[in-house]
């Protein structure tokens, strides 16, 4: 263990000295303060908080993961300038070497973000108890950005018997006799998302009932919950404005019925609503009513439609956690991320010279970084003809390729983190079940090649 | 725990061929390569550049794998790490780190070996003060000039007190006073028990140090054998009195001729060699206190050295012997009789006694008087003529091999 930590130690010696982690210590530090003078967000202060924390960790996740590539230039600068000579002369085997290094980088990675960590936390405090820019500002800081809220998404009814019903009568019906080849899995599957759509949709004069379910929370009249929804209406009126009403809870044993709630909203922007929390049951269910009425008389002529359209445009949020405990969560996130980067770079540095080995890692780390859009544009480019063709094969082999990556946006928590929603310590195990195993196979491989590998390397 | 009877080194057939890009035979760079070196002894690897020194050295530490035959050091693969705890290794460049200074590059090295703190910082101190840049400690590798750096790898090579040192052109980029230190710490490890392969191209390096040589060209073995019996020129006989007169001459010249009916070949007045002229000057400069920024004097060498040769753990147990070998400069007040003055401050008598008495020898190992060469030869009394010819540079001659041409480039560099 001594030896490993030498090379580690070593490894970070070598960082600073050569002025590698110096280098990015500025860029974050610059990033951490400076941010905040240049971002507005929507005018404010919860916006501006909100834009610095997703923008400020873009940037420390981009920056760390360079210094993670670049630090493994301290790999392939000893294999070329032949420190290695030395070094493998002495009663160090070789994994050992490979390891410490990997620690090193790790370690270096690890003290960058802890700081990084701290920078963003204290400024975004300071941030926080900046005088409001629009009335509420502190109100929807403290309950909706420096917090961590547990996400509860519409409990969806399953469509399926009613898609087999419609299935069946439009079939005895002759609904499907012009069409003999018809797939009957495929049709039932298209009734039900069309039955689904119906159900979202909620016509003038009319009402939905939506229910969401295992809501932990603590249960209290004094006690609220946050219903955030986002409706697309289709005739809107002229100003953009419509109304609706909520009704909250529905009297079951335990949950108490609350009276309705008239409200107006501009039409397709995300607004929250405070909920009791004692209008959630004791089985951890909340039902709410929404109606299309207008309760105020202001657009009966012309009474608009109401879509929620996707699950996320109506959900339930409440406070789980602190602030403080999220960021530490989502730093732990970008760090699997960091481990497994590394992992990478030592591999690649152990086979390859400096430059090439950068080179190859930082393609290799934008391949997993735009997974999602790289496969997107390669099935838009999925044309007819030998140009088509050509893509759709680079395509097929991404695919292939991505199938034994570990997915990359599956530990960005960074979205949720800014919008004040919980990053689960579960979600930061499997991030670190996931990354973690995946680097140790890399290691573990990278240390095979090197263990065969003649480190006095010949050019003849 | 290696045996009396076990070679330090052992090469059986040892071949490397380096292939190119497609894998194909390019270069032999070592072939056929027997070599067994034993406990106490300093073998000689002797040969022009390109020779296959550095590739045999390189195969001997497992930083290049053997394309046929067999390696064992201490009766191990030389890829086995606990047989490297043994093993100290200056390479024919110092690879140092630029960015860390004297002391943080022997405290790497130090850590390598799970030296404790005290004893790695102990050694380091005595090492720095061997290589005499104990002042140049703070000083980054980087700044230093050859010279200094090299120093600095020899101390590292030293920082476990190897019984097995391998130094492949230790005095590459030395000055003059600098090789001749390094000749007397090869000397007196030599003395101590330690077991040397020194590879060089600089015939009087080896001459002066070493008790057998193999010379190589073309990766081939030419030549290999005891260095005296190799040098020695049986037909010839070598008078050296005080000044004699032309009468005398002339009368010793008729005495040949008339007993032996030979020849007097060649009368001529010995001269001074150079590096003794060099280094009587340096040495009175230093007596001036003349200020240099490089390297002072050699301090002596480290009481460590040597304490640990029967045991393969650092540590405690180093610990231990270390202070018994700080224990030990009790012994020689009953012993020695005056040494001849170094010529540039190198290993004092108290210091040798010191390192040459060991505090404990195992029963099961020759004292490292028993083991090391009784007698070293006078170096001005030898031919060097045959090592010459056979070391010949072949673009400064005919080619007396056909072997595969200038052999192997390593890393862009010949050896």
């Amino acid at each position: 263990m001594s030896k490993l930590w030498a090379v580690s130690r070593h490894t970070i010696a070598a960082g600073i000295r050569m002025k590698v982690a110096l280098f990015f210590v500025f860029l974050i530090a610059l990033s951490v303060l400076g941010l905040p003078l240049v971002l507005e967000g929507d005018g404010s202060l919860a916006g501006a908080i909100q834009s610095y924390l997703t923008y400020v960790l873009v940037l420390i996740g981009l920056l760390l993961s360079l210094q993670t590539i670049l630090l493994s230039w301290t790999l392939s600068e000893e294999l070329v300038q032949r420190q290695i000579l030395i070094l493998m002369a002495k009663p160090v085997a070789r994994w050992q070497y490979i390891v410490g290094k990997w620690l090193g980088i790790v370690l270096l990675d690890l003290a960058l973000l802890t700081g990084a960590g701290l920078g963003v936390y204290g400024m975004t405090r300071y941030m926080a108890a900046l005088p409001e820019r629009i009335e509420g500002d502190h109100l929807k800081i403290g309950s909706e950005v420096l917090v961590a809220r547990h996400v509860s998404q519409v409990h969806v009814p399953d469509f399926t018997a009613e898609a087999v019903r419609v299935f069946e009568r439009r079939r005895e019906e002759g609904y499907y006799a012009d069409r003999p080849g018809v797939n009957a899995a495929e049709e039932k599957k298209k009734l039900r998302k069309a039955i689904e759509t119906d159900w979202r949709i909620v016509p003038p004069f009319a009402g939905r009932l939506f229910t969401f379910r295992n809501l932990l929370c603590e249960r209290a009249p004094d006690k609220f919950l946050q219903l955030r929804f986002n409706i697309t209406v289709y005739n809107p009126p002229i100003n953009d404005v419509v109304s609706c009403v909520w009704r909250f809870g529905d009297g079951r044993e335990g949950s108490v019925e609350y009276p309705p709630i008239r409200r107006r909203y501009v039409k397709e922007r995300i607004h929250t609503v405070q909920v009791p929390s004692d209008a959630v049951g004791p089985d951890g269910m909340l039902t709410v009513r929404f109606e299309n009425i207008d309760p105020f008389g202001e657009n009966l002529n012309s009474m608009p439609v109401f879509h929620f359209e996707e699950p996320k445009t109506l959900e339930i949020l409440f406070t789980v956690g602190t602030f403080g405990g999220n960021l530490v969560r989502t730093l732990a996130l970008l760090f699997c991320r960091l481990l497994f980067l590394a992992s990478v770079a030592v591999l690649a540095a152990s086979v390859f010279s400096f430059p090439i080995a950068c080179i190859s890692t930082m393609v290799f780390y934008g391949l997993i970084a735009l997974r999602g859009f790289i496969l997107d544009a390669f099935e838009y480019m999925n044309e007819p003809g030998i140009i088509g063709g050509f893509f759709t094969g680079i395509g097929w082999v991404l695919t292939q390729v991505y199938r034994f990556v570990p997915d990359w946006q599956k530990t960005n928590a960074l979205e949720l983190f800014a919008d004040g929603r919980n990053v689960t310590l579960l979600w930061v195990f499997l991030g670190f079940g996931k990354l973690g195993l995946a680097s140790l196979v890399l290691v573990g491989l990278t240390c095979l090649l090197f263990e065969r590998r003649e480190v006095s390397e010949v050019s003849v | 725990m290696v045996t009396g009877t076990i070679p330090v080194l052992q090469t059986v057939g040892l071949t490397k061929i380096f292939r190119d890009f497609w894998w194909r035979a390019r270069v032999e760079a070592v072939k056929d390569l027997d070599l067994e070196i034993h406990r106490g002894e300093v073998f000689g690897l002797l040969g022009p550049n390109g020779s296959g020194k550095s590739t045999a050295i390189k195969m001997i530490l497992g930083l290049l794998y053997a394309t046929k035959g067999r390696i064992a050091v201490f009766g191990r693969p030389p890829t086995d790490v606990q047989t490297k705890k043994r093993i100290g290794f200056l390479p024919e460049e110092t690879y140092l780190y630029r960015f860390l200074d004297a002391r943080e590059t022997l405290d790497y090295y130090g850590r390598l070996f799970d030296q404790h703190g005290r004893v790695r910082r102990d050694r380091i101190d005595r090492l720095l003060e061997m290589v005499g840049l104990q002042h140049e400690a703070k000083r980054r590798i980087g700044e230093y000039s050859k010279g200094m750096a090299r120093r600095i790898g020899l101390a590292q090579a030293l920082i476990n007190d190897p019984e097995f040192l391998i130094l492949d052109e230790p005095t590459a980029g030395m000055d003059p006073i600098g090789t001749r230190q390094i000749k007397d710490v090869i000397r007196e490890l030599a003395r101590m028990g330690k077991t040397i392969l020194l590879s060089s191209h600089l015939l009087a390096d080896v001459e002066d140090v070493c008790d057998r040589v193999t010379i190589l060209y073309g990766g081939r073995q030419r030549k290999a054998g005891d260095i005296s019996q190799l040098l020695t020129r049986e037909n010839l006989t070598q008078l050296t009195t005080e000044k004699l007169s032309e009468n005398t001459i002339e009368q010793v010249r008729d005495l040949i001729h008339r007993l032996e009916g030979k020849e007097l070949l060649n009368v001529t007045a010995p001269c001074d060699k150079l590096e003794d002229l060099f280094l009587r000057i340096v040495r009175e400069a230093q007596a001036s206190n003349i200020e240099t920024s490089g390297a002072r004097a050699s301090g002596e060498l480290p009481s460590f050295l040597g304490t640990s040769k029967d045991e393969d753990e650092g540590g405690v147990v180093i610990e231990s012997l270390v202070e018994a070998g700080r224990r030990s400069p009790v012994v020689p007040e009953t012993v020695e009789p005056a040494l001849p003055p170094q010529a540039n401050g190198g290993p004092s008598k108290a210091v040798l006694q010191q390192l040459t008495s060991k505090p404990e020898a195992s029963p099961a190992e020759p004292s490292p008087a028993e083991s090391a060469p009784q007698e070293r030869r006078a170096p001005a009394d030898v031919d060097r003529s045959v090592i010459e010819r056979l070391v010949k540079d072949p673009d400064e001659g005919p080619s007396t091999s056909s072997g595969s041409g200038s052999g192997s480039k390593e890393g862009g560099r010949g050896e």
